[in-house]
């Protein structure tokens, strides 16, 4: 295959952070009714059967495509593992951790959406299931965090030692993914908490690392985009300072 | 930009600089607007329950967290005086001041072990309500700050004993210095919040 | 010796600890009430202020980050006073 095609994959997969951004917002926490609120863990098994079947079709659609809609972590994933090599060279330890990571985070994700598609799969079951259908995938989806942290913090230290002309991330946007990958810490206390800002439906569990997470993955997109779009256009339009770029990428 | 090393200790004389690296400080913008609002949430939460608050409150020790206060001043002192040295090119000084500022920020954390000890050995943990959850998840998270900045402190004084911060070269301690300053901020709020106020 | 205490940074620390001890003198006076709950927050956003400036070395950087931090400061300590003003019941004492 030859540059110019490659590029263009590149180009794609670096595309599908957008889509996934923008699909996953809307199938995910719209359809899904996560958004505007998630499930409340206090609430009674009654009151969060009678949730699912008010918002069945929504819950189920929602979550269905979802899943799908995950796997264009896989893409996205790839492409930037690919620019991490460029700046590492030979041993790209820190493109693996973030590779791996980001690959975990696809099963993470979808798997929590399985148990809620299972929590809409018989309404009119006991609701005491329902309800540990519902308390599972929350809590796959909020204490297996660690995964999503080391791809951003591998992503970020990468970026902090790329000493191209452009660098692939800016050196502020490093830092704040730390933070953001960071402040995901807190979800681990959904695993004991049922109300407070702390338990899965809570700002410091849910809509703050939330928030953080897809603002990160945002900026992301958007830097590894405009990389792969800079390595484009040297090829189309080489010049000396666009092969120095090139030889230092 | 960050990297030109730039000497002068800062005075009202000297053309105003932001000490350390500016992207290090937005990370402390960012870890200084998550704790507003852990304090603002513990307000919140705080307004609909007074009276389960302040009777739990009683069962902190005040003293402790005065004295965990005392501690992190005392830090924060010995790692801005470690900066002030080294940028007076007082480079033996240097890890010495940082070395007790590691120390205080250790004696911080057996502090914080003894007094959660206290807490469990009597049977409160996260889950006893909503006060005493707050107390170990803020003075939790807030412990791993401390434990993250006194590595970061540690880092820096391997570095301020092989004699790499001095007069032209003080970029690196500054900016660790201004992370472990913002830990002692933010512990002022904690006591303040969580220990004192009724 | 003297001179050495009274150098800014030592003052700084002085005043800081002073704070600290005066703010748990008045808890363990068993004052209690509003007036006490907003003196102890005017003297916490005090004791940060003093961080900002003179340990974290603001008071001589640019404005702009300056302005950011005592911005921050301000806000979250107005907002906690404000909910701490406003949460009605037991403003009693001990």
């Amino acid at each position: 295959m030859d540059e110019k095609t490659s590029l263009k994959y590149q180009m794609l997969c670096a595309w599908s952070g957008p889509l996934f951004l923008v699909a996953f917002i809307y199938f995910w926490g719209m359809m899904g009714f996560n958004l505007p609120a998630p499930p409340s863990p206090a609430l009674g098994a009654g009151e969060l059967a009678a949730r699912y079947v008010e918002h069945l079709g929504g819950i189920r659609v929602g979550f269905l495509v979802s899943m799908i809609v995950m796997t264009l972590y896989i893409p996205w994933t790839a492409v930037l593992s690919v620019q991490m090599m460029r700046i590492e060279g030979r041993s790209p330890v820190l493109a693996l951790i973030q590779l791996i990571g980001g690959a975990l985070t696809v099963p993470v994700v979808s798997i929590s959406s399985v148990f809620w598609v299972a929590a809409a799969y018989r309404p009119q079951r006991a609701p005491e299931i329902t309800q540990a259908l519902t308390d599972s995938g929350w809590l796959i989806i909020d204490t297996l965090w660690a995964c999503t942290t080391w791809q951003m913090v591998a992503a970020a230290v990468a970026g902090l030692h790329d000493k191209s002309a452009k660098p692939l991330f800016p050196r502020w946007l490093c830092f704040v993914t730390i933070f953001c990958g960071l402040s995901f810490a807190p979800a681990t206390m959904t695993g004991i908490l049922k109300t407070g800002p702390f338990a899965w439906d809570g700002v410091l569990s849910f809509y703050f690392p939330y928030f953080c997470w897809l603002f990160w993955f945002a900026f992301a997109s958007v830097y590894m985009i405009l990389e792969v779009a800079r390595r484009r256009q040297a090829l189309d339009f080489p010049s000396p300072s666009s092969s120095a770029r090139l030889a230092h990428a | 930009m960050n990297a030109l090393p730039l000497p002068a200790p800062l005075s009202p004389a000297s053309p105003r600089r932001l000490p350390g690296d500016r992207d290090v400080w937005i990370f402390i913008c960012a870890e200084l607007f998550a704790f507003g609002l852990f304090f603002v949430a513990y307000m919140h939460y705080r307004s609909v329950s007074v009276a389960l608050f302040n009777d739990s409150q009683l069962g902190l020790d005040r003293s402790l967290g005065a004295l965990n206060t005392i501690l992190l001043l005392t830090s924060s002192w010995a790692v801005v005086s470690a900066v002030r040295a080294a940028r007076l090119g007082r480079i033996v000084a240097v890890p010495r001041y940082l070395a007790f500022g590691i120390a205080l920020g250790l004696a911080f954390m057996v502090v914080k072990y003894f007094e959660y000890g206290a807490k469990l050995n009597a049977g409160i943990t996260v889950t006893t309500d909503m006060f005493y959850m707050f107390y170990f998840c803020l003075t939790g998270i807030h412990l791993m700050h401390v434990v993250a900045g006194t590595i970061v402190l540690f880092v820096i004084w391997l570095n301020a004993r092989a004699h790499l911060y001095h007069t032209g070269n003080t970029t690196g301690i500054e900016a660790g210095a201004s992370y472990w300053h913002m830990v002692d901020l933010l512990w002022i709020f904690l006591f303040a919040l969580l220990y004192l106020l009724r | 010796m003297v001179r050495w205490v009274l150098m800014p940074l030592q003052r700084t620390w002085l005043l800081l600890v002073g704070a600290t001890v005066t703010v748990l003198w008045m808890r363990e006076d068993g004052l209690a009430g509003l007036t006490i709950g907003t003196a102890t927050l005017a003297i916490a956003y005090a004791k940060a202020r003093l961080v900002i400036l003179d340990f974290m070395e603001l008071r001589h950087a640019p404005l702009l980050w300056r302005c950011l931090l005592e911005g921050w400061l301000l806000l979250v300590s107005s907002l906690i006073v404000t909910i701490y003003a406003s949460s009605g019941a037991a403003h009693h004492s001990l």
